[in-house]
């Protein structure tokens, strides 16, 4: 039986709704002590470190507008819409359907039986997963349901606002001539939190200049954070040594991580600029 | 949807799910947030699958799921509910499952504690990909945690496993 915080679960509802607006509803009347959930995965590793279980859990899995995957015009655009219950193993198995860097951010959480459970929208939801700074480095953008409408939003604003809306897709664009990096810090090689996470994409030009820069770090105890400044320095030029020790500067004093109970935030802010730096060396000059 | 509201209850709520388990249809009438290995272990004596951790990281309860390995203490019975499943009882029949086998020839255990895990997921990676690399190897085992061996059994049983099977064709 799972438990509520300390103490045996006994009770706990589990409410199937078989649309958005009946799962917001039911949101709505049970207010906090409600969760959506879907694959659990990670909700139920934090019930086992003691924080409370909700009395009512509304289950997605029978919400069809959060499942599939397809394409998307969006401005003109073309995009992969990720629906929220998509799995990471099929992400990650997928690889002629999904762009290679949520490939390799799938590839990168836990391990195949959590993978085959977890799901995007959950990985997002939780405000910590790794797929988030991939998405934020590709400017993905993220559709919700606010409870009246459904609406397209950029996915660096979901999750700088702490969104509560309920996540039905994630649309990413579909531009694989963007350079990429993706690399997450653990105490062991795999299947362990994050210490660090870092993502960046950029166009190289013949000149060997970089353009629409984005890079974005986190953690699983840190923010996830777009390098606005970092961005700006690389944006337009071609990194010589000088540069790069400037962005390694930019990377320390922008970069904001939490000091936890493994790690210090100096030690995050050493370990995120030496991959970024590392990795713009190594794919741009 | 729900079956009542929280005020009245007064006993842990139930629900009825139905499910294969190992080639069997099984029908229960179990909380709905009862785990599956719970399941297994209390309610079907399929004692097979080991608890261990509880949050997904060991590999000791892995099962598979409409062909999918999953982590049973990880799946809530109302997950489980209109799905098949598949333990290590179910993959033997009147001789040992050729992964099994490859575990016992080449040392691939020693207390046995992780092993119907380890073989679930040997079983499901070999179900996809008969010919898997070492990386691929150790990525399909990488939520199987053995404390015993350092491994170096368990990946020979796999590649003894991926030969024969190449043999045979």
């Amino acid at each position: 039986m799972i438990r509520q915080g300390t103490t045996s679960l006994i009770d706990t509802e589990v409410l199937i709704p078989t649309s958005l607006e009946q799962a917001w509803d039911l949101k709505e009347k049970f207010g906090e002590t409600a969760s959506f959930i879907a694959g659990g995965t990670l909700m139920q590793t934090h019930w086992a470190k003691g924080f409370n279980c909700p009395l009512y859990l509304i289950s997605l899995d029978q919400v069809n507008e959060v499942k599939g995957w397809g394409k998307d015009l969006v401005n003109g655009q073309s995009y992969t819409r990720l629906g929220a219950s998509i799995t990471l193993d099929f992400c990650r198995q997928n690889k002629e359907l999904f762009h290679p860097l949520l490939v390799e951010a799938a590839r990168n959480i836990a391990a195949p039986a959590v993978r085959n459970k977890a799901t995007i929208g959950g990985n997002i939801a939780n405000g910590f997963g790794d797929m988030i700074p991939a998405l934020l480095a590709m400017d993905a953008v993220i559709t919700v349901f606010d409870g009246n409408l459904v609406h397209l939003q950029p996915f660096y604003d979901f999750i700088k606002n702490h969104s509560q809306s309920l996540i039905i897709s994630v649309q990413v664009p579909d531009d694989q001539t963007k350079r990429f990096f993706y690399k997450k810090l653990c105490h062991r090689e795999s299947f362990t939190p994050s210490i660090v996470t870092v993502a960046g994409t950029f166009h190289l030009n013949e000149k060997k200049e970089l353009s629409a820069v984005r890079l974005a770090v986190s953690g699983s105890t840190t923010q996830p954070q777009r390098l606005y400044e970092c961005e700006r320095l690389l944006e337009g030029s071609a990194p010589t040594n000088d540069q790069l020790q400037k962005l390694f500067q930019t990377i320390e004093e922008e970069f904001t991580p939490t000091t936890d109970v493994f790690s210090t935030a100096i030690y995050k802010k050493s370990v995120a600029a030496n991959w970024v730096v590392s990795e713009i060396a190594r794919l741009a000059t | 949807m729900g079956m009542k509201e929280h005020a009245e209850i007064m006993t842990p709520p139930k629900m009825e799910i139905s499910l294969t388990i190992n080639g069997t249809n099984v029908v229960l009438q179990v909380p709905p947030t009862k785990r599956l290995v719970t399941i297994l272990r209390e309610e079907l004596h399929l004692t097979g699958t080991k608890i261990s951790c509880e949050v997904g990281r060991c590999g000791a309860c892995a099962v598979q799921m409409n062909n999918q390995l999953v982590n049973s203490c990880l799946v809530m019975a109302y997950q489980a509910n209109d799905t098949s499943i598949v333990t290590i009882e179910g993959l033997a029949g009147e001789e040992l499952d050729p992964i099994q086998r490859a575990f016992l020839e080449e040392g691939g255990f020693q207390c046995g504690y992780c092993t119907p895990g380890m073989v679930m997921a040997v079983n499901a990676l070999l179900a996809t990909n008969p010919s898997p690399s070492d990386e691929q190897i150790q990525e399909a085992l990488s939520g199987n945690l053995c404390r015993c061996t350092g491994y170096g059994g368990i990946i020979r049983a796999v590649q003894k496993v991926i030969t024969n099977n190449n043999q045979a064709i």
